[in-house]
Protein backbone atom coordinates (compact mmCIF):
# COMPACT_ATOMS: atom_id res chain seq x y z
CA UNK A 1 0.00 0.00 0.00
CA UNK A 2 0.94 3.44 -0.67
CA UNK A 3 0.03 6.78 0.55
CA UNK A 4 -0.70 9.92 -1.77
CA UNK A 5 -1.58 13.50 -1.11
CA UNK A 6 -2.46 16.57 -2.64
CA UNK A 7 -5.27 17.83 -4.61
CA UNK A 8 -6.84 14.38 -3.75
CA UNK A 9 -5.48 12.34 -0.74
CA UNK A 10 -5.63 8.76 -0.58
CA UNK A 11 -4.26 4.82 -0.50
CA UNK A 12 -3.60 3.01 -2.93
CA UNK A 13 -3.58 -0.87 -2.29
CA UNK A 14 -2.39 -4.37 -3.81
CA UNK A 15 -3.70 -7.16 -2.49
CA UNK A 16 -2.94 -10.17 -3.16
CA UNK A 17 -2.42 -14.08 -1.80
CA UNK A 18 0.97 -15.34 -0.82
CA UNK A 19 0.76 -17.19 -4.23
CA UNK A 20 0.11 -14.58 -6.72
CA UNK A 21 2.56 -12.09 -4.76
CA UNK A 22 5.17 -14.71 -5.73
CA UNK A 23 4.08 -15.12 -9.14
CA UNK A 24 4.64 -11.18 -10.03
CA UNK A 25 7.33 -11.14 -7.98
CA UNK A 26 9.16 -14.20 -9.91
CA UNK A 27 7.97 -11.96 -13.41
CA UNK A 28 9.61 -8.45 -12.13
CA UNK A 29 12.45 -9.73 -11.02
CA UNK A 30 12.90 -12.75 -13.57
CA UNK A 31 13.56 -15.27 -10.77
CA UNK A 32 12.15 -17.65 -9.07
CA UNK A 33 10.28 -17.22 -5.84
CA UNK A 34 9.11 -19.92 -3.24
CA UNK A 35 8.78 -17.97 0.02
CA UNK A 36 7.49 -14.41 1.07
CA UNK A 37 10.68 -12.99 1.71
CA UNK A 38 11.78 -9.32 1.24
CA UNK A 39 11.85 -9.64 -2.45
CA UNK A 40 8.22 -10.19 -2.30
CA UNK A 41 7.66 -7.58 0.02
CA UNK A 42 9.97 -5.34 -1.77
CA UNK A 43 8.45 -6.07 -5.47
CA UNK A 44 4.62 -5.56 -4.56
CA UNK A 45 5.50 -2.57 -2.67
CA UNK A 46 6.94 -1.62 -6.24
CA UNK A 47 3.71 -2.19 -7.87
CA UNK A 48 1.79 -0.06 -5.48
CA UNK A 49 4.51 2.50 -6.55
CA UNK A 50 4.03 2.27 -10.23
CA UNK A 51 0.21 1.80 -10.12
CA UNK A 52 0.18 5.13 -8.07
CA UNK A 53 2.87 6.31 -10.31
CA UNK A 54 0.15 6.03 -13.08
CA UNK A 55 -2.57 7.36 -11.49
CA UNK A 56 -0.58 10.40 -10.99
CA UNK A 57 0.61 10.59 -14.66
CA UNK A 58 -3.27 10.28 -15.11
CA UNK A 59 -4.89 12.71 -12.80
CA UNK A 60 -2.26 15.51 -13.82
CA UNK A 61 -4.03 15.59 -17.38
CA UNK A 62 -7.01 16.37 -15.48
CA UNK A 63 -4.99 19.38 -13.71
CA UNK A 64 -4.70 17.67 -10.48
CA UNK A 65 -1.36 17.19 -8.73
CA UNK A 66 -0.33 14.40 -6.06
CA UNK A 67 2.26 13.43 -4.09
CA UNK A 68 3.05 9.77 -3.48
CA UNK A 69 4.36 8.76 -0.01
CA UNK A 70 6.43 5.53 0.22
CA UNK A 71 4.81 1.70 -0.30
CA UNK A 72 4.42 -0.50 2.85
CA UNK A 73 4.03 -3.97 2.36
CA UNK A 74 1.76 -5.66 4.74
CA UNK A 75 2.18 -9.74 4.79
CA UNK A 76 0.98 -12.51 7.18
CA UNK A 77 -1.96 -15.63 7.62
CA UNK A 78 -4.63 -13.22 9.42
CA UNK A 79 -4.41 -9.80 9.23
CA UNK A 80 -7.37 -7.08 7.84
CA UNK A 81 -6.80 -3.29 6.79
CA UNK A 82 -9.28 -0.72 7.69
CA UNK A 83 -9.73 2.88 6.59
CA UNK A 84 -11.58 5.94 6.89
CA UNK A 85 -15.38 5.32 6.41
CA UNK A 86 -16.13 8.57 4.92
CA UNK A 87 -13.56 7.89 1.73
CA UNK A 88 -14.59 6.45 -1.85
CA UNK A 89 -13.41 3.36 -2.54
CA UNK A 90 -12.77 1.66 -6.03
CA UNK A 91 -11.70 -2.14 -6.07
CA UNK A 92 -11.03 -3.30 -9.42
CA UNK A 93 -9.68 -7.65 -9.38
CA UNK A 94 -7.27 -8.05 -12.07
CA UNK A 95 -7.45 -12.07 -12.84
CA UNK A 96 -3.72 -13.63 -13.96
CA UNK A 97 -2.54 -17.24 -14.50
CA UNK A 98 -1.90 -17.67 -10.65
CA UNK A 99 -4.96 -16.06 -9.26
CA UNK A 100 -6.38 -13.10 -8.56
CA UNK A 101 -5.38 -9.47 -7.50
CA UNK A 102 -7.01 -6.61 -6.25
CA UNK A 103 -6.19 -3.12 -6.80
CA UNK A 104 -8.06 -0.52 -4.26
CA UNK A 105 -8.26 2.76 -4.71
CA UNK A 106 -9.63 5.12 -1.28
CA UNK A 107 -9.22 8.73 -2.10
CA UNK A 108 -10.63 11.87 -0.61
CA UNK A 109 -10.99 15.52 -2.57
CA UNK A 110 -8.94 17.81 -0.33
CA UNK A 111 -10.48 20.86 0.47
CA UNK B 1 16.90 16.31 12.08
CA UNK B 2 16.92 14.78 15.31
CA UNK B 3 13.78 12.48 14.32
CA UNK B 4 13.71 11.33 17.48
CA UNK B 5 12.97 14.00 19.52
CA UNK B 6 10.75 14.93 16.98
CA UNK B 7 8.88 11.99 17.81
CA UNK B 8 9.13 11.97 21.42
CA UNK B 9 7.69 15.46 21.23
CA UNK B 10 4.67 15.00 19.04
CA UNK B 11 3.94 11.46 21.02
CA UNK B 12 4.23 12.86 24.49
CA UNK B 13 1.84 16.17 23.57
CA UNK B 14 -0.50 13.97 21.76
CA UNK B 15 -1.33 11.62 24.57
CA UNK B 16 -1.21 14.29 26.68
CA UNK B 17 -3.09 16.48 25.52
CA UNK B 18 -6.03 14.38 24.17
CA UNK B 19 -5.79 11.41 25.67
CA UNK B 20 -4.89 12.46 29.36
CA UNK B 21 -1.97 9.72 29.50
CA UNK B 22 1.60 9.72 30.70
CA UNK B 23 4.09 8.18 28.53
CA UNK B 24 7.42 7.68 28.89
CA UNK B 25 10.32 7.17 25.77
CA UNK B 26 12.18 4.51 25.83
CA UNK B 27 15.77 4.09 23.92
CA UNK B 28 14.87 3.98 19.76
CA UNK B 29 15.15 0.65 18.83
CA UNK B 30 18.17 -0.32 16.62
CA UNK B 31 16.72 -2.72 14.55
CA UNK B 32 13.15 -2.34 13.26
CA UNK B 33 10.71 -4.26 14.03
CA UNK B 34 8.30 -6.39 11.29
CA UNK B 35 6.54 -8.85 13.02
CA UNK B 36 3.51 -8.10 14.77
CA UNK B 37 1.34 -10.99 16.79
CA UNK B 38 -2.26 -9.55 17.84
CA UNK B 39 -1.58 -6.26 17.18
CA UNK B 40 -2.60 -3.45 15.33
CA UNK B 41 -0.52 -1.09 13.46
CA UNK B 42 -2.64 2.48 12.12
CA UNK B 43 -0.41 4.89 9.67
CA UNK B 44 -0.59 7.20 7.26
CA UNK B 45 1.67 8.19 3.90
CA UNK B 46 3.67 11.15 4.31
CA UNK B 47 4.20 12.94 0.83
CA UNK B 48 5.63 16.67 -0.60
CA UNK B 49 9.04 18.05 0.25
CA UNK B 50 9.17 14.70 2.49
CA UNK B 51 8.01 11.63 1.80
CA UNK B 52 7.37 8.28 4.31
CA UNK B 53 5.24 7.22 6.75
CA UNK B 54 4.41 7.36 10.46
CA UNK B 55 2.58 4.31 12.13
CA UNK B 56 1.84 3.27 15.80
CA UNK B 57 1.84 -0.13 16.93
CA UNK B 58 0.21 -1.17 19.90
CA UNK B 59 -0.49 -4.91 21.42
CA UNK B 60 -4.43 -5.35 21.76
CA UNK B 61 -4.56 -4.83 25.25
CA UNK B 62 -2.62 -1.81 24.71
CA UNK B 63 -4.79 -0.78 21.83
CA UNK B 64 -8.03 -0.95 23.94
CA UNK B 65 -6.58 1.12 26.62
CA UNK B 66 -5.45 3.59 24.22
CA UNK B 67 -8.87 3.81 22.68
CA UNK B 68 -10.59 3.99 26.20
CA UNK B 69 -8.86 7.31 26.97
CA UNK B 70 -8.72 8.81 23.60
CA UNK B 71 -12.60 8.24 22.94
CA UNK B 72 -14.18 7.93 26.57
CA UNK B 73 -15.56 4.36 25.93
CA UNK B 74 -15.39 1.14 27.01
CA UNK B 75 -13.89 -1.25 24.25
CA UNK B 76 -13.28 -5.22 24.83
CA UNK B 77 -12.23 -6.37 21.55
CA UNK B 78 -10.21 -4.43 18.11
CA UNK B 79 -13.34 -3.08 16.92
CA UNK B 80 -14.25 -0.35 14.24
CA UNK B 81 -13.69 2.20 17.11
CA UNK B 82 -10.00 1.24 18.13
CA UNK B 83 -9.25 0.50 14.12
CA UNK B 84 -10.54 4.77 13.97
CA UNK B 85 -8.54 5.93 17.34
CA UNK B 86 -5.23 4.09 15.64
CA UNK B 87 -6.12 5.72 12.01
CA UNK B 88 -6.66 9.11 13.86
CA UNK B 89 -3.83 8.52 16.15
CA UNK B 90 -1.25 7.88 12.96
CA UNK B 91 -3.00 11.48 11.47
CA UNK B 92 -2.42 13.34 14.65
CA UNK B 93 1.02 12.24 15.35
CA UNK B 94 1.70 12.73 11.87
CA UNK B 95 0.47 16.11 11.69
CA UNK B 96 2.32 17.08 14.57
CA UNK B 97 5.69 15.94 12.82
CA UNK B 98 4.61 17.79 9.78
CA UNK B 99 4.36 21.13 11.40
CA UNK B 100 7.75 20.12 13.40
CA UNK B 101 9.25 20.00 9.58
CA UNK B 102 8.46 23.33 7.61
CA UNK B 103 6.37 26.16 8.28
CA UNK B 104 4.46 26.19 5.40
CA UNK B 105 2.02 23.34 5.69
CA UNK B 106 2.00 23.07 1.89
CA UNK B 107 5.19 21.32 1.53
CA UNK B 108 4.14 18.44 3.59
CA UNK B 109 1.05 16.19 3.32
CA UNK B 110 -0.36 13.18 4.59
CA UNK B 111 -2.33 10.76 2.39
CA UNK B 112 -5.43 9.57 4.93
CA UNK B 113 -4.78 7.07 7.51
CA UNK B 114 -5.28 3.31 7.85
CA UNK B 115 -4.89 0.57 10.15
CA UNK B 116 -4.08 -2.92 9.80
CA UNK B 117 -4.89 -5.32 13.04
CA UNK B 118 -4.39 -9.69 13.18
CA UNK B 119 -3.51 -12.58 14.58
CA UNK B 120 -0.14 -12.18 12.81
CA UNK B 121 0.77 -9.80 10.39
CA UNK B 122 4.30 -8.78 8.88
CA UNK B 123 5.18 -5.03 7.78
CA UNK B 124 7.99 -3.79 5.44
CA UNK B 125 8.74 -0.66 3.15
CA UNK B 126 11.42 0.33 1.04
CA UNK B 127 13.85 1.66 1.62
CA UNK B 128 14.55 0.19 4.57
CA UNK B 129 16.87 3.37 5.79
CA UNK B 130 16.28 6.45 7.40
CA UNK B 131 13.91 4.87 10.21
CA UNK B 132 13.14 5.54 13.49
CA UNK B 133 11.70 3.46 16.12
CA UNK B 134 10.66 4.79 19.68
CA UNK B 135 9.09 2.93 21.86
CA UNK B 136 6.55 4.05 24.67
CA UNK B 137 5.44 3.17 27.96
CA UNK B 138 2.18 3.92 29.13
CA UNK B 139 -0.05 2.61 32.61
CA UNK B 140 -1.18 -0.01 29.83
CA UNK B 141 1.80 -1.01 28.61
CA UNK B 142 4.49 -0.39 25.62
CA UNK B 143 3.83 0.72 22.09
CA UNK B 144 5.77 1.66 19.55
CA UNK B 145 5.80 4.41 17.01
CA UNK B 146 7.63 4.21 14.01
CA UNK B 147 8.51 7.06 11.03
CA UNK B 148 10.08 6.80 7.96
CA UNK B 149 11.37 9.74 5.99
CA UNK B 150 13.79 10.70 3.53
CA UNK B 151 14.25 14.17 2.11
CA UNK B 152 13.63 14.66 -1.11
CA UNK B 153 16.54 16.72 -3.05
Amino acid sequence: MLGFSGDIKGMLRIHCPDRVAMAITGSLLGMEVDQIDDDVNDAIGEIANMVAGGLKVNLAKHNKSIELSIPTAIGGKFYTVHSLARAERVTIPFAMAAGQMLVELEFVSAK
Amino acid sequence: MNWEQNIIAATTEIFSTMLMMEVTPGAPLQERNANYKQSITGMVGIAGLFKGMLAIHAPADVAMAITTNFLGLEVDSINADVKDAFGELANMLGGSIKASLSDNSRDIQLSIPSAVCGEEYTLDYQPRNHCTTMPFKSAEGIFLVELQLEQQV
